[in-house]
């Protein structure tokens, strides 16, 4: 057994000390009832709130004034479901420490959603509200959402689709994916990819360290669009019709292109050089220090890199890469996910 | 460290958003929690270091050129305008001045190239009374602070201190992922310091290291906030 594995076994065995919640469990966990399932009314306005230490966050949504909460966890913890004007706070205690829940919600689909966690893993599905997930090591996924839109994780893939309004996402040491959304978009990792596809925005602004970055969606009008990375290759998707002035950095990558642009005065290596499609009405800026910046007519780019869809639950091993960086396959800890396997 | 009370710490240093029964409690569980205390003592201790940041003059006067402008122009009187008043919270000043710090740094870097290169536009009006060297005729010459890297790194500094000092609430895991990711962030700010050294005016490089440096301070207050509120 590597010194890596000791390690991971370690971890699991402590948090299962901390969270009263063993593998067993676990295992049981999907076919038997839930430990605590109640319902409680909610008035137009109410926000809810879930604090999750470990486990899996599970939200949907639908068109009742209502907010159902089924959690499964160890007899030795127990679900805090407080209900006061402002809304619905959910915690749970454990007597020997943080504790590990699996929640299932369905809420309100007008109802704002805020939720963070340790070891979590947030899926939340049909919000026509504001959202917000955070996580330290947990992937999120957030599958609808309006007005400020957030999820951040260290240690987690995050991935949003369909969200409108003012979409913030970001990530350290996983990739970003957005999909489908419009706003203003803000997508940021350190160590990951980021992929932004069929976007609908008049403002992004995108920044990785060592990562790749894609993007494919509408360029407006007015429109300012920032691609920024230091180790990977920057990726555009643009119409054919479209019309912006694209500013390309680069100081030891290439740049290539299929719409047949041409550069506007001197290519000097380092320095910026400016195409212009069309009238040149939206500001593209991309930049990368050592990777290759690419225009692409929309339709021919490669599909966005994923992580293999299956979410940070996997344990195994911690590897170093290339780069110097922890790959982490101990990504989250969640009593259910990891009995299953 | 209790998140309930953790989150409200701030609000309780700022003196906002809580009522008297609010304050009563947070000031009982600090009383009790050694965890709490001790991170409304580091939420203290930024605010006074933000608090105590030097203003520093710069070294060229640029008003009396300004004036000269001005006063040759003629002007429209601005309209009246109600007072407006701002309140901002302890974060937010404290990100403001951080950021401000790393702006300015970037402008006077970029400043300073100026000065020494001759691919700047010179900037028109007066010249300079006390300069030292000649500069061209109808162009003053502007002679930039030299605080870029010390303000930096002692933001940089602060945070790494905070950081170590919550270390022990993290989980290794995570403090090892944050580690790899900020040596990251710094070898990328070296290539960028390389690069700059063959090539001082590029103003790629020059934009490039500010937004990897502003990005490396970003990723250590998130550290540094994690490591305040785990428990």
């Amino acid at each position: 057994m590597s010194e890596t594995m000791r390690h991971t076994r370690s971890l699991l065995v402590l948090l299962v000390l901390l969270t009263g919640t063993s593998p067993a469990e676990g295992q049981t966990a999907d076919r038997r009832a839930p430990e605590t399932d109640q319902t409680v009314p909610v008035s137009r306005g109410a926000r809810l709130t879930i604090d999750n230490f470990a486990g899996e966050v599970v939200i949907r949504t639908e068109a009742r004034d209502s907010v159902r909460v089924a959690a499964r966890h160890s007899s030795r913890n127990r679900v805090d479901i407080q209900t006061t004007a402002a809304g619905v706070v959910i915690r749970a205690r454990g007597s020997a420490g943080p504790a590990a829940v699996d929640y299932e919600v369905t809420a309100p689909n007008w109802m704002p959603i805020k939720v963070s966690g340790t070891y979590t893993f947030v899926s939340i599905e049909g919000a026509q509200s504001e959202v917000s997930a955070e996580t330290v090591r947990g992937d999120i996924v957030v599958k609808g959402g309006t007005g400020f839109v957030t999820a951040k994780s260290i240690e987690g893939e995050v991935i949003v689709e369909g969200a409108r309004g003012k979409v913030n996402v970001s990530s350290v040491n996983e990739g970003v994916r957005i999909t489908g959304a419009s706003g203003d978009i803000v997508a940021e990792t350190t160590n990951g990819d980021i992929a932004l596809t069929q976007i609908e925005s008049q403002s992004v602004d995108v920044t990785t360290v060592n990562g790749d970055i894609l993007y494919e969606g509408s360029i407006m009008a007015g429109g300012r669009y920032r691609l920024g990375t230091h180790n990977g290759d920057v990726t555009l998707g643009v119409p054919e019709t479209a019309n912006a002035t694209f500013s390309v950095r680069t100081y030891s990558g290439d740049f290539s292109n299929n719409l047949g642009l041409k550069a506007v005065g001197e290519v000097r290596r380092g320095r910026r050089t400016t195409y212009v499609l069309g009238s040149g009405a939206a500001e593209v800026e991309l930049e990368s220090f050592n990777g290759t910046v690419r225009i692409r007519r929309a339709g021919t780019l490669p599909a966005p890199k994923s992580r293999g869809g299956e979410h940070a639950h996997a344990h195994g091993t911690d590897q170093i890469d290339d780069h110097g960086f922890v790959v982490p396959l101990l990504a989250t800890y969640s009593p259910v996910a990891a009995s299953a396997r | 460290m209790h998140d309930a009370f953790a989150d409200r710490l701030s609000d309780y240093l700022d003196d906002e958003d809580l009522d008297a029964s609010e304050r009563a409690e947070i000031a009982r569980h600090v009383r009790e929690c050694g965890d709490c205390r001790r991170a409304l003592a580091d939420l203290r201790e930024v605010a006074a270091r933000a608090r105590a940041l030097p203003d520093t003059a710069p070294d060229a006067d640029l008003w009396p050129g300004v004036e000269a402008r001005i006063s040759a122009d003629r002007l429209l009187p601005f309209r009246t305008r109600l007072p407006r008043r701002f309140s901002f919270t302890l974060p937010q000043l404290v990100a403001a001045a951080l950021a401000l710090m790393v702006l300015s740094g970037g402008m006077v870097w970029l400043a300073r190239i100026g000065g020494s290169r001759a691919d700047f536009v010179p900037l028109l009006g007066a010249p300079a009374p006390n300069q030292a060297v000649p500069a061209p005729a109808g162009s003053i010459e502007v002679r930039p602070a030299n605080f870029a890297d010390a303000q930096y790194d002692a933001a940089v500094a602060d945070l790494e201190h905070a950081l170590e000092a919550g270390r022990g609430r993290l989980d290794p895991e995570t403090v090892r992922v944050l580690e790899a990711n900020l040596q990251a962030i710094d070898r990328a700010i070296e290539q960028s310091r390389r690069a700059l050294s063959d090539d001082p005016a590029n103003l790629y490089l020059n934009t490039h290291l500010a937004r990897y440096r502003q990005h490396k301070l970003a990723l250590l207050r998130r550290a540094t906030a994690l490591a305040a509120n785990e428990s």
